[in-house]
């Protein structure tokens, strides 16, 4: 397959990928899809190989005769499919997360699940693709942190143990309680690695047992070997094919695999133990089984404890609750997927492709953090980056950006810094590190509007006195001091209303009334930012869905009665504030 | 230029005084309703040229209104949900019904008026 027609097939391919729509797509579409990605990732392959004959470094300095041109040429078309496959892979997947959170019957929820299998098993074979070319140039890196090496390995049990399908396969793992808890390295790779022999293990063991066994093997002060064993009972390898398993492109067996994937996985694991200066061998016996040992070295760590994030869902929505976020994203699938995620969390989000827009929307609202899509139509993100920090208000110029991309080089990481961009998410994403990057790049003072008010306003009243403004709906009204007052007279009468209905509800255990009243009563008290009022009255209405807790609801209720007189107070000052600026 | 209608369903007074005000400034003529039963008296004389709707309203909610105008009325018109936090289900299924877009509370009128620009020159 020629170049040009690998980029029009990819076209084609993603063509169809951004008109894919969940009523349309079913499990054997899907399957179809898959197999033409299939096909597409081997013509890849094939087409890298014939026009660098090999991409691998040291071979590659064994044969000098090899033009530099070719070999890039080669690269570049493995990291082009990787990219214009990746980014509505991405939409997909994370879309079918979204579908399978939502209530669906059985037969949807199977077709969900092949969606999901599907997707998944694309996004490992780009996944190999890119990886294997970024290794094969030496554009890798390493990373040396500390980490927690029986909470990485759970993490990678818990993966696998995800893959199995068949019952009568088990997995089981034993790590050496001797090995020091910390170490120092890359969990990453190590997890790549693992991933790969014991994913390995899964897609070819039909019955029997996997078993991952990690032990000391030599420790001194400061660092440690490991020996990590992956065996398994699976059909295992014939002699005189082993010398050559580690070899690209080659799986064992062609003839009668089934399974599918580029047949990089192997060689990867190796390349990724040589570069950290282990040793991996392979033993089989032929119908029986096979062993794969590696040893690796890692530092043991100085730090005592390791932090670990657990994210729970209610923790979430506190902790991110209220946060004005700006996406900048051409992708509509993509656009959709973030959105949604944000929202999930109480983000305020405002997601566009266009940078006059986004620019306008930076202007209007204080916002507390930008994604930035790097690979845009018009302007791309590392330009619309440079002109935000160039821009004349400080609130505007030193807003956190963060650079979304579904591939991210050193060359990308040198640019994004120059253009003054705070940090990085590689697509796909997990929601959790969505979230992650989200609670490092802003401060907490900005997310928890809502609560500090709540609890300033419960501590002390003068405190919240001081600070409250009717400055931001004044500019949402345009300074038209009418408007605001028509709405203020809505605000109260709403609020009266409220406060008769809502006694009638508690007085009656009726939640359902009262939760409607809540409702009517809440958008109302967030566009005045009220918020001391709006604490109250969104845990009253969570209370209230939960249909408990009537005692706590009244003690709210009074809370409320409490506390309105004094904002109200506060927005006479305010509105009287304003007449006498305008006059 | 005939200024685009605008048919805006939101039972808040509250925030749909406030839109209307901000959508009317820039010049779209804006019938504001506050329930299902007026949503559908409206759309039964005239479609307008764009949709902006509350998912929560007495009576016909904003997925009921998607529902009626997609498939009883066979008519494209962009329509623009307006949900309040902790409703994702409702947006998922405002999509699946053919929304084009929604904003969530509460609600900018700036981003609401882009947001409606957007939609209008799509078409």
């Amino acid at each position: 397959m020629k170049k040009r027609d690998l980029l029009e097939e990819i076209d084609s391919l993603r063509f169809q990928l951004n008109n894919l729509s969940f009523d349309t797509v079913d499990a054997s579409e899907a399957n179809a899809l898959l197999n033409r990605f299939r096909k597409l990732t081997d013509s890849a392959a094939n087409a890298t190989k014939e026009q660098t004959p090999d991409l691998d470094l040291k071979d590659r300095d064994e044969q000098p005769n090899v033009s530099q041109t070719d070999h890039e040429t080669g690269l570049q078309v493995v990291a082009q499919v990787s990219h214009e496959i990746r980014t509505p892979l991405n939409g997909i997947i994370g879309f079918t997360e979204l579908l399978g959170e939502s209530m669906l019957n059985e037969a949807q929820m199977a077709h969900v699940s092949a969606i999901q299998s599907a997707s998944n098993s694309l996004m490992e074979i780009i996944n190999e693709l890119l990886e294997y070319a970024k290794l094969a140039t030496g554009n890798i890196s390493f990373e040396t942190i500390d980490f927690n090496l029986s909470s990485a390995i759970k993490d990678i049990d818990f993966l696998c143990q995800t893959l199995i399908v068949a019952d009568r396969v088990t997995l089981k793992t034993h790590i050496d309680p001797t090995i020091p808890e910390f170490l120092l390295g890359d969990p990453a790779k190590l997890g790549q690695i693992l991933l790969n022999l014991l994913g390995n293990a899964v897609k070819f063991v039909k019955q029997g047992d996997i078993s991952l066994h990690v032990s000391l093997k030599e420790k001194t002060e400061k660092i440690v070997w490991l020996t990590f064993v992956v065996s398994d009972q699976g059909i295992g390898i014939r002699e005189e094919e082993l010398p050559y398993i580690f070899d690209r492109y080659r799986q064992v067996g062609n003839s009668e695999s089934t399974a599918g994937g580029t047949g990089l996985g192997l060689s990867i694991v190796k390349k990724l133990i040589d570069h950290q200066k282990g040793n991996i061998a392979v033993s089989s016996v032929f119908g029986k089984g096979t062993t794969f040992t590696f040893e690796l070295p890692f530092s043991i760590s100085t730090a005592g404890t390791v932090l670990e994030q657990p994210t729970k869902s209610a923790i979430e929505r506190e902790l991110l609750n209220g946060l004005v976020v700006l996406v900048f994203e051409d992708n509509t699938l993509n656009q959709r997927l973030i959105a949604e995620r944000l929202n999930k969390w109480n983000c305020k989000t405002f997601v566009t492709d266009d940078f006059h827009q986004g620019m306008g929307f930076l202007q209007e609202n204080v916002v507390d953090i930008v994604l930035m899509d790097l690979k845009m139509p018009n302007m791309d993100g590392f330009e619309i980056s440079k002109n935000i920090r160039q821009h004349g208000t400080t609130r505007i110029s030193e807003v956190p950006i963060i650079a979304l991309t579904a591939d991210f080089t050193v060359k990308d990481k040198k640019k994004s810094e120059l253009a003054g961009m705070n940090g990085y998410l590689l697509k796909p994403y997990r929601p959790e590190a969505l979230f992650k990057i989200l609670l490092e790049n802003t401060t907490p003072m900005e997310k928890n509007k809502d609560f500090d008010n709540y609890n300033g306003t419960m501590a002390n009243g003068q405190d919240v006195e001081a600070h409250f403004t009717l400055d931001d709906i004044m500019s949402d009204c345009m300074n038209d001091v009418s408007l605001l007052e028509e709405l203020i007279r809505l605000y109260k009468q709403n609020a009266i209303e409220f406060i008769g209905a809502a006694k009638i509800h508690l007085e009656q255990s009726n939640f359902k009334g009262l939760e409607f009243a809540l409702h009517k009563m809440k958008s109302g008290l967030a566009m005045m930012k009220t918020y001391s009022l709006h604490a109250i009255v969104t845990e009253m209405h969570t209370c209230c869905k939960a249909e408990k807790d009537l005692k706590h609801l009244n003690y709210l209720y009074q809370s409320f009665l409490e506390e309105y007189p004094l904002v109200e107070n506060q927005i006479e000052m305010a509105l009287t504030s304003i007449k006498q600026q305008k006059s | 230029m005939v200024s685009k209608q605008l048919l805006l369903a939101e039972d808040d007074e509250l925030l749909g005084s406030l839109l209307r005000f901000r959508l009317q400034k820039v010049g779209y003529e804006v019938a504001h309703v506050t329930d299902g039963k007026q949503v559908k008296e409206h759309l039964g004389e005239d479609i307008p040229d764009i949709i902006v709707s509350d998912i929560m309203m007495p009576y016909f909610s904003g997925i009921e209104l998607i529902d009626y105008v997609r498939n009883e009325l066979d008519s494209k018109v962009p329509i623009i949900i307006i949900s309040s936090a902790g409703n994702e289900e409702n947006v998922l299924s405002a999509f699946e019904l053919g929304a084009n877009d929604f904003i969530s509370k509460p609600v900018s009128p700036s981003e609401l008026l882009v947001r409606v620009a957007r939609e209008l020159n799509k078409t």
